[in-house]
């Protein structure tokens, strides 16, 4: 089966450390992202930090692919050091993102708010565009049961919600797009909800009878959903880049805002890195030094991830076009796929990546699971290039 | 067999009985890319005494990839009477008679290497005309479903 996804890997890269070794690499402080292996859809946990008044961390969830996956992780980590017990406010999880409404991003969604981990849900974000699929009718059920407990958004561009340290904002719908989705004038992949996260949202250091404004190095993240050329256009608009970034205009605005605005260390790459969601220009302004690609790795009618896309990630991670330099492996440019294979044939699978607020540290492990498998720590595999 | 306290689902255009209609099922165009496009198969659905379209029959929607020309040229060649026809993109629903048989059990891993398959599936291999095309219904259902969700209803002839 003919596959975009490069050969398999090493087994060096990638050795298997397990359970103790996983949980053990994780300080209470990090950021830690599962970035699930469901196939050609999306599952996003996010385990913030611990907060400081009850030592207990909150989750953010961002897409429910296929049933069974998310929760099997959730009760597999609730019990463990990274989830001792649920808060005691009810709410483990204070946010909720129903990107878009196909199947492989909310398909497991209405199962997910319906079962107990529902109702530890405190507000749930979703586009707003009306899908006719099971998926979206059940998932609107079971929102419209959960009223009045979970509050319902429709965010577009420049919503901000802030959970504990990381910072959310919506990158899109634009307004513009927003208004066109009654019509059914712009595909539903366009109506996805694109965020942009930072971490550590924390700008105030605080000593007895003093505070001080400070800014950390923040470690950013844009998570693209299935966002295509209409919605990365807006977000240009509302996003644009600072240029000449060294005019003093340029210095001043990144200065009180950060620098651009598009730009993260982290980028989930839009649309299963389909040739529609990604352009060379597009992660260009972005520098990811981490891609990560959510798909089959088989191929297929959709062949996913599709060669253009990839070649469009390498190219502005190292470009070669002019020079004509011998391309570098991919885990050297910081592309992973959850569908990538070791030698052995093992996949890869679910991606986790931790990141401490304070430090670079940065680690990235894999649970070598199949899409319909359960993710299991003990198979967790550290990436050690 | 509905459940109790559950009607089985009679959407305009199609003038069948309610016996019959449960032998359909509710196959949404859910993503299209190119002329590759993903259907989203499931049980034909109830109503419950909200009015709400209800979709219990245990089990998540089946993936099935297809191949866009095909599939409008079956359409359009096996269309059932009654219903508006509309353009196949994403949102069209179609109501057809399917042999489960042949489609792989939904979120195994079967189930993913076929969504990836190379070949889509020929519609007439899985497909039994006549096709309906009920997308004007179901829409009027997601809206329901949308709008329901985000405010209250309100009891019948309180109209505002």
């Amino acid at each position: 089966m003919q596959t975009n996804v490069p050969a398999e890997l090493g087994e060096k890269l990638f050795p298997k450390e397990g359970q103790q070794a996983f949980l053990d690499s994780i300080e209470p402080e990090d950021l830690v992202y599962f970035l699930l292996n469901v196939g050609d859809g999306d599952t996003q946990l996010f385990l913030l930090p611990a907060r400081e008044a009850d030592g207990v961390r909150r989750a953010f969830v961002v897409d429910v692919a296929t049933t069974g996956k998310l929760p099997g992780l959730l009760q597999t980590l609730l019990g463990t050091k990274l989830l001792p017990k649920l808060p005691d406010d009810g709410y483990l999880f204070p946010l909720v993102v129903a990107t878009h409404p196909h199947d492989d991003h909310i398909g497991g969604m209405p199962e997910f708010l319906t079962s107990e981990w529902g109702k530890n849900v405190r507000e749930l974000w979703e586009p707003g565009y009306y899908h006719t699929s099971e998926s979206y009718i059940e998932m609107m059920r079971a929102l419209e049961d959960a009223d009045p407990h979970i509050q319902h958004t429709q965010p577009t561009s420049g919503t901000t919600r802030f959970l504990g340290r990381l910072r959310v904002q919506v990158l899109s719908p634009s307004i513009a797009l927003r208004t066109r989705f009654d019509t059914y004038g712009i595909d539903l992949n366009d109506a996805s909800i694109a965020l942009r996260l930072e971490f550590p949202a924390s700008r105030v250091e605080q000593g007895r009878f003093r505070r001080t404004y400070v800014r950390p190095k923040i470690r950013t993240f844009i998570l693209g959903a299935d966002s295509l050329l209409a919605s990365w256009s807006q977000v240009l608009v509302d996003f644009p880049e600072l240029r000449p970034d060294k005019a003093p205009t340029a210095r001043v605005i990144q200065k009180a805002l950060g620098r651009d605005a598009l730009r993260a260390e982290i980028f989930k790459v839009p649309h299963h890195a389909s040739k529609h969601g990604v352009t060379l220009g597009l992660v260009e302004v972005v520098q990811p030094s981490l891609s990560l690609v959510s798909s089959v790795g088989g191929g297929g009618k959709y062949n996913f991830p599709h060669l253009v896309a990839l070649e469009a990630i390498r190219e502005a991670r190292q470009p070669t076009t002019l020079s004509q330099k011998k391309r570098k492996d991919d885990y050297l440019l910081g592309v992973h796929y959850t569908a990538a294979r070791i030698k052995d044939g093992d996949c890869l699978g679910s991606i986790a990546t931790v990141l401490s607020p304070t430090s670079r540290k940065r680690e990235i492990w894999r649970f070598c699971d199949e899409p319909a498998d359960p993710i299991q720590l003990d198979n967790a595999r550290r990436f050690s290039p | 067999m509905t459940k109790p306290g559950m009607e089985v689902w009679q959407p305009e255009g199609i003038d069948l009985p309610g016996a019959t209609l449960q032998t359909l099922s509710y196959v949404v165009v859910d993503e299209v890319v190119e002329n590759a496009v993903r259907l989203s198969v499931s049980a034909w659905p109830s109503v419950d005494e909200a009015g709400r379209l209800r979709f219990e029959g245990g089990e998540r929607p089946r993936s099935v990839p297809a191949d866009l020309k095909q599939l409008r040229a079956f359409v359009k060649a096996k269309r059932g009477g009654g219903g508006r026809s509309s353009q196949l993109r994403m949102g069209t629903v179609l109501a057809v008679r399917v042999d489960k048989s042949v489609l792989p059990d939904p979120e195994s891993n079967e189930e993913m290497r076929e969504h990836a398959s190379a070949t889509p599936r020929l519609p007439d291999e899985w497909m039994e005309p006549p096709v309906y095309d009920i997308t004007g219904a179901a829409r009027d259902k997601a809206k329901e479903a949308f709008y329901a969700a985000v405010a209250p209803t309100v009891k019948v002839g309180r109209r505002p």
